[in-house]
């Protein structure tokens, strides 16, 4: 606590000099504030942002489903949808896929996204639910590794990240959802 | 002081209440991948309280499969699985265990020792022996003849030849492997056009790298015996060596390349007795002004 105590009292000089700097220079003309580029929101509206959003989404699965695991550049298939603690995930299952000398059959499906929030300047939440029942991944005997107890449907919380004028996956984690599960797709 | 202190704990529960994001709910994410394999955390809201479903990664569905797998093959009734049997005993094992049974009978012979099959080497040297013709292919450069001085000669004096083979390499495929290829001169065969031949070691110097005046006899040069113009030429013998990656090692045999023919002009010379100098008479007979 002694030092949380010093650091308040350290604050308060601190502000005590500010003030007075302040009080100093009341006195003379303010001079004019550097011009400094505001991050504007790419996206004048929330749906805008969110149609933006599933067309990234959308075009990453389509990119996902057209991966071939035992191609090289699988890992590079679907790099420009992703970025962050995402990319690092998806580089890292994919890779163990591929060491296993897994083959990937079907297509994931994209049953709904609904835009939650747009962040402004470089952020968008959004809900996506996704049916993977109609994958499958094999083994070189051609056996199904995926176990029985996987959902047929996920409903995600995904993050998305603008960067310049692109939209990227940031994050995704697979929350509860009934809505999705029972949706008609 | 009482105030600093409450105010500082308020300070520290508001950073720590703005440290923890609602939406990730502690979950390390999930992938497309991982929502395929079947292996996603799934955050579930009950009230207030936030749960995370344990689950595994994909290595480890990956080992559960195999797992299963596995027992399902040890504890499949419907299923017979047939083991060779195979004595693993080494001959010496056999010999030992059979003595023991039968060595009163003197039945038993000891294993004889024999050398064990040789590994099919790797290397293309061995399973294809490469020959110096196979390296005909590389093209060695021919060496060409410079007959001194200026590819001209007089008939009863020594011309001096030179030729400018060296060692150098080459390139290529061999029985679809890269191989490089360093050629040396071994022997020079120096073709004076004239029916004469001298096999040398050297590749003949000029006679200013000799420094000896001209017309001196050297290793490589040849006195004609009469004017004309010769087609004379130089063989260059070479010997190889190949590189498939791991270091040269030479190849018996030589390589007799055909240099190209050299034409060698052979003039009379004819003395005469003259009363001045061409400097004191530049227009007499044979004088440049004349």
């Amino acid at each position: 606590m002694t030092l949380a105590t010093s650091t308040v009292r350290a604050l308060g000089a601190l502000s005590a000099g500010l003030l007075t700097l302040g009080m100093l220079s009341a006195c003379t003309p303010t001079p004019e504030p550097d011009p400094k580029p505001t991050k504007t929101a790419l996206f004048a509206s929330d749906k805008e942002a969110f149609k933006a959003a599933e067309e990234t989404y959308r075009a990453y699965l389509s990119a996902y489903n057209s991966i071939d695991l035992s191609s090289r550049d699988a890992l590079e298939v679907t790099r420009k949808y992703v970025t962050g603690p995402y990319a690092a995930s998806e580089r890292e299952a994919i890779s163990e896929l591929q060491a296993e000398k897994l083959t990937r059959t079907g297509e994931s499906v994209l049953i709904a996204f609904l835009g939650e929030a747009y962040e402004r300047p470089d952020r968008i939440r959004a809900r996506v639910c996704s049916d993977v029942s109609g994958t499958d991944l094999l083994d070189t005997d051609g056996t199904s590794v995926v176990p029985d107890t996987r959902p047929d449907r996920y409903a995600l919380e995904v993050l998305f990240e603008i960067t310049g004028t692109r939209i990227l996956i940031a994050e995704a984690n697979a929350v509860e959802d009934s809505s999705c599960t029972s949706a008609s797709s | 002081m009482h105030v600093r202190f409450v105010l500082t704990c308020v300070v520290v529960l508001v950073a720590l209440s703005v440290g923890s994001p609602a939406h990730a709910a502690g979950g390390k994410g999930c992938t497309q991948a991982e929502l395929e394999i079947g292996v996603c955390h799934i955050t579930t809201n009950n009230g207030k309280s936030v749960d995370i479903e344990s689950a595994k990664t994909v290595g480890e569905v990956i080992k559960d499969h195999r797992r299963e797998t596995q027992r399902i093959n040890d504890t499949n009734p419907g299923e017979t699985i047939y083991t060779p049997v195979v004595d693993l005993r080494t001959r010496d094992e056999k010999f030992a265990d059979c003595n023991t049974l039968w060595g009163l009978m003197n039945r038993c012979v000891p294993p004889i020792e024999r050398p064990a099959d040789q590994p099919a080497p790797k290397d293309p040297r061995a399973t294809q022996p490469i020959t110096i013709t196979d390296l005909a292919s590389f093209s060695p450069a021919p060496g060409t003849l410079a007959g001194e001085p200026d590819n001209l000669g007089v008939a009863g004096l020594p011309t001096n030849f030179t030729t400018n083979a060296a060692a150098h390499t080459r390139s290529g495929t061999l029985f679809g492997y890269p191989v490089t290829a360093r050629f040396t001169p071994a022997t020079f065969v120096f073709r004076y056009g004239d029916g004469q031949t001298r096999t040398t070691t050297t590749a003949g110097k000029t006679w200013e790298a000799l420094r000896v005046p001209q017309f001196t006899p050297t290793d490589t040069s040849h006195t004609y015996a009469e004017r004309g113009a010769y087609q004379a030429s130089v063989d260059t013998v070479y010997t190889a060596e190949i590189d498939l990656g791991t270091g040269y090692f030479p190849i018996s045999g030589t390589l007799t390349i055909p240099g190209p023919p050299q034409s060698i002009q052979i003039y009379e010379a004819r003395t005469a007795l003259v009363a001045h100098t061409c400097d004191e008479d530049p227009a007499a007979e044979g004088c440049p002004a004349s």
